[in-house]
């Protein structure tokens, strides 16, 4: 039964994570190149309008006010 | 009357905001002031400092990407006077997709705004066309063609009306096929006699494959230019259909694994064109006709950057209705 049960999750873990990311979500951050300068950045984050943490080039998300800056 | 609304936008530039920011200069130097006016015709930034005093720096001075990062943020997204600004502002410290962005947003917001807009997203066109064309001269001195004919095809697709479009699409003549040529060589240097005679007939294929494209680029009008790519898109057909006779006749790993090279190359070519047929028609905002172009180039290669890049981007267009160029 236990041998069952890590059977069947064997085979749904692959399906479960597959359905959980898009190829989309490993584009990387072009923000900083010339070419990301020219055609804008279709990171997630960045399309999001949030800056990319991890890119210190990265100049979005800055289309909105951030919340503490609003008063 | 066009200085009188230029002067009225000077003054609305980030007087909105009343936070300070911190500005960073080319040289390192950081300091707190406030962000009074920004003067496009001499790119100079007005400043009040932390102790009160006025000061300017031209674009010259200023670290552009860190200014702008800071200040945009506390520009409100509503305000399509302040966005203009902030477009001007992104376009001359070289952010063009931002500046694209922003113009078209204050146009979104105020339609009334795009007779002061349009001559900015002309200004955009020019210094945006003389960057990819410097960028594609430095990519030629260095030797690097592939990065060469990035910036050149950049030009073509994005900036169709700006002159540098037309030195570059007479520039494609010597890179483009050069390019590709070299990586048949890269791959045939490697092949047996044998193989290389069977696989001659594709190669003659491949080479018109790219001829079509390249003309496709070079082409006037959309509808000759699709008509090439398609009949381009036949010849990469037929390729990969040779590949396949050639592979089953085979059974040498070796042999295997110069075909999978090929395929690889006739694949590339075939996903590039792809997307210059989905950016032709996103351009004509067929969103959908786009998107079925990205996904046969993704059933190709399902790990491409470009087109995975392209979908997304299609998407986000064809939701916030700006258009695919918008800014040209």
């Amino acid at each position: 039964m236990r041998l069952q049960i890590l059977f069947v999750a064997a085979l749904l873990l692959p399906l479960s994570t597959a359905c959980k990311s898009t190829p989309s979500e490993d584009l990387p951050c072009v923000c900083g190149t010339p070419m990301g300068d020219l055609e804008g950045c279709t990171h997630p984050l960045c399309l999001a309008g949030r800056n990319n943490p991890d890119n210190p080039d990265c100049v979005c998300g800055t289309l909105e006010i951030p919340a503490a800056k609003k008063e | 009357m066009r200085r009188a609304l230029h002067g009225l936008l000077l003054c609305a530039l980030w007087s909105v905001p009343a936070v300070a920011g911190t500005f960073k200069l080319k040289d390192g130097t950081r300091f707190e002031a406030k962000v009074r006016s920004y003067d496009p015709a001499t790119q100079t930034l007005y400043l009040t400092t932390a102790d009160g005093k006025q000061a300017s720096y031209t674009m010259a001075q200023l670290d552009g990407r860190s200014v702008y990062q800071v200040n945009a943020s506390l520009i409100p997204s509503d305000d399509p006077k302040a966005q203009l600004l902030a477009a001007n502002f992104a376009r001359d410290a070289g952010l063009y997709a931002h500046a694209a962005r922003r113009y078209a947003k204050a146009v979104q917001l105020d339609p009334s705004m795009r007779a002061a807009v349009e001559p900015e997203v002309t200004k955009l066109k020019r210094v945006a066309a003389e960057g990819c064309m410097a960028n594609a001269r430095a990519a030629i001195a260095k030797g690097d063609t592939s990065e060469a004919e990035k910036w050149l095809k950049a030009l073509i697709e994005k900036l169709p009306g700006e002159p540098e479009a037309a030195q570059a699409s007479s520039m494609l003549d010597q890179y483009y096929a050069q390019t590709r040529a070299v990586e048949v060589a890269r791959v045939e240097q490697k092949s047996s006699e044998a193989l290389k005679k069977d696989i001659a007939q594709g190669k003659r294929r491949y080479e018109e494959m790219v001829d079509k494209t390249k003309k496709a680029l070079q082409a006037r009008g959309s509808g000759q230019a699709e008509n090439l790519f398609r009949n381009a898109l036949s010849d990469g057909q037929a390729v990969l259909k040779e590949l396949d006779g050639i592979q089953d006749k085979y059974d040498e790993p070796e042999v295997q694994e110069r075909v999978v090279e090929y395929r690889q190359i006739v694949t590339d070519q075939m996903v590039e064109v792809h997307l210059h047929i989905a950016s032709q028609l996103a351009t004509q905002s067929d969103y959908k006709g786009a998107q079925r172009e990205v996904n046969q180039a993704l059933a190709l290669d399902s790990k491409n950057e470009r087109a995975l890049s392209m979908r997304a981007r299609i998407e986000e267009y064809s939701s916030q209705g700006i258009g695919w160029r918008g800014w040209l």
